[in-house]
């Protein structure tokens, strides 16, 4: 192991890549936090350390350190395990649907996440309107803030104008759902527009605003894929409009 | 229970506006002479359902969360503030009317109204209410009532 070696600038490192897999478990994940708390402690980076430890312990609260641990980290790891800090909660700041949906291409979802613990993997699921399982896929990122996912073009009603229910779940390793948007009982709906060239969807009134993202990327004169770097900031501008009546009780 | 709506003016979301900011004077709420109120603030905590309205509205929100937890407001200026003020109308006092504010779509939002006394500088009032969707457009209109602070609340409200 890196970590035994001493080299433990490279161990973190590889750590942190296995962390990121979306194929983790637990257990897996237990003690690759637990290895990653003893590099940062090597290392002098006794806060890193910590987080480490206290991701440890969001996953696996009965966590049992190894034996020989170093009785600093054992301290600090108990005295977490004691007294947790309290854990921002992960935040959807945005879901939804980019660059059209449409019969016979795949449909793009993006979603913008906070306080994303490690190892925690925002999921989306989707099925034709009626039908009664839900098909589901992981989604990638880069920055562990933005996450895009596909679903693939023959998952979508076949059609025209029928609707995709689709929704995002956040679990961390354990399976425990930190958020969601959308769910399994309440999920999004989305509907396919005909092959290009058809006319477009009409939306139903009252659906969610990220089901109309892509109206905005196509309004812009952006095809999905080229456009996209040009597109997202056009999504992120959109506004949304609420009427708040202050009244003061007497 | 009889409740007093303040009218909050539509597109002055810039900040207080001294000729808008006259009540009726004269009207007492529980002890609040209505001519006490100048302003109300808006502000939208992200994350909502972290927060428990009950002990927000207790004392200055600014006291209570962190700047990161507000949800950007686009004022009349066009420019994105952590809250907005905007001065009650005496015109239209109790008619029920309502202002709109403008914020980036999202979910789990949670809205909070703090009542400001006449210099803007001390809480009167104070309430929140959870809006757990924001969708691009026009949205359903959010009613929220505010409760009277006890007066040895001190603190300064304004998010600038």
């Amino acid at each position: 192991m890196l970590v035994e070696s001493g080299e433990f600038e490279r161990a973190v490192l590889a750590i942190e890549r296995a962390l990121m897999d979306p194929n983790l478990t637990g257990p897996v994940a237990s003690q690759l936090y637990e290895l990653q708390a003893n590099a940062w402690l090597y290392l002098g980076k006794e806060d890193k350390a910590r987080l480490s430890l206290e991701q440890l312990l969001r996953l696996s609260p009965d966590y049992q350190l190894a034996k020989g641990t170093s009785p600093k980290l054992r301290s600090t790891f108990e005295g977490l395990r004691a007294a947790p800090r309290p854990v921002e909660k992960v935040g959807v700041e945005s879901f939804g649907v980019f660059g059209g949906a449409e019969v016979g291409r795949p449909v793009e979802l993006r979603a913008e996440l906070k306080n994303l613990p490690q190892g925690a993997q925002p999921k989306v699921y989707w099925r034709k309107r009626g039908a009664g399982k839900y098909g589901s896929s992981g989604m990638t990122t880069e920055d562990r803030s933005r996450f895009a996912a596909q679903i693939p073009a023959f998952e979508l009603p076949a059609g025209e104008n029928g609707v995709l229910e689709y929704y995002l779940e956040v679990a961390d390793l354990a399976g425990r759902r930190l958020a969601s948007s959308g769910s399994a009982e309440r999920p999004l709906a989305l509907e396919i527009a005909g092959p290009a060239g058809t006319s477009g969807p009409a939306l139903e009134d009252g659906d969610p605003w990220y089901t109309k993202w892509w109206v905005w990327a196509i309004a812009g004169g952006l095809a999905a894929g080229a456009g996209a770097a040009v597109a997202y900031p056009l999504i992120k501008g959109q506004r949304a409009e609420v009427p708040i009546t202050v009244t003061v009780q007497q | 229970m009889r409740r007093l709506s303040l009218l909050l003016l539509l597109g002055c979301a810039c900040g207080p506006s001294p000729e808008g900011a006259g009540l009726e004077a004269g009207l007492i709420i529980q002890g609040l002479s209505i001519d006490e109120i100048g302003y109300v603030q808006i502000a939208v905590l992200s994350g909502g359902s972290r927060f428990y309205c009950p002990d927000l509205v207790k004392s200055c929100l600014n006291q209570q969360v962190k700047t990161s937890d507000l949800v950007q407001l686009r004022g009349s200026d066009g420019q994105d503030h952590p809250a907005l003020r905007f001065a009650a109308d005496a015109g239209t006092l109790g008619s029920g009317q309502t202002l709109t504010v403008s914020m980036p779509p999202g979910t789990d939002y949670l809205v909070v109204a703090e009542i400001l006394s006449k210099d803007g500088t001390l809480l009167k009032a104070s309430g929140c209410e959870p809006l757990p969707q924001a969708s691009a457009g026009k949205n359903q209109g959010l009613a929220i009532h505010a409760a009277l602070v006890p007066s040895a609340v001190s603190c300064n409200p304004q998010i600038n």
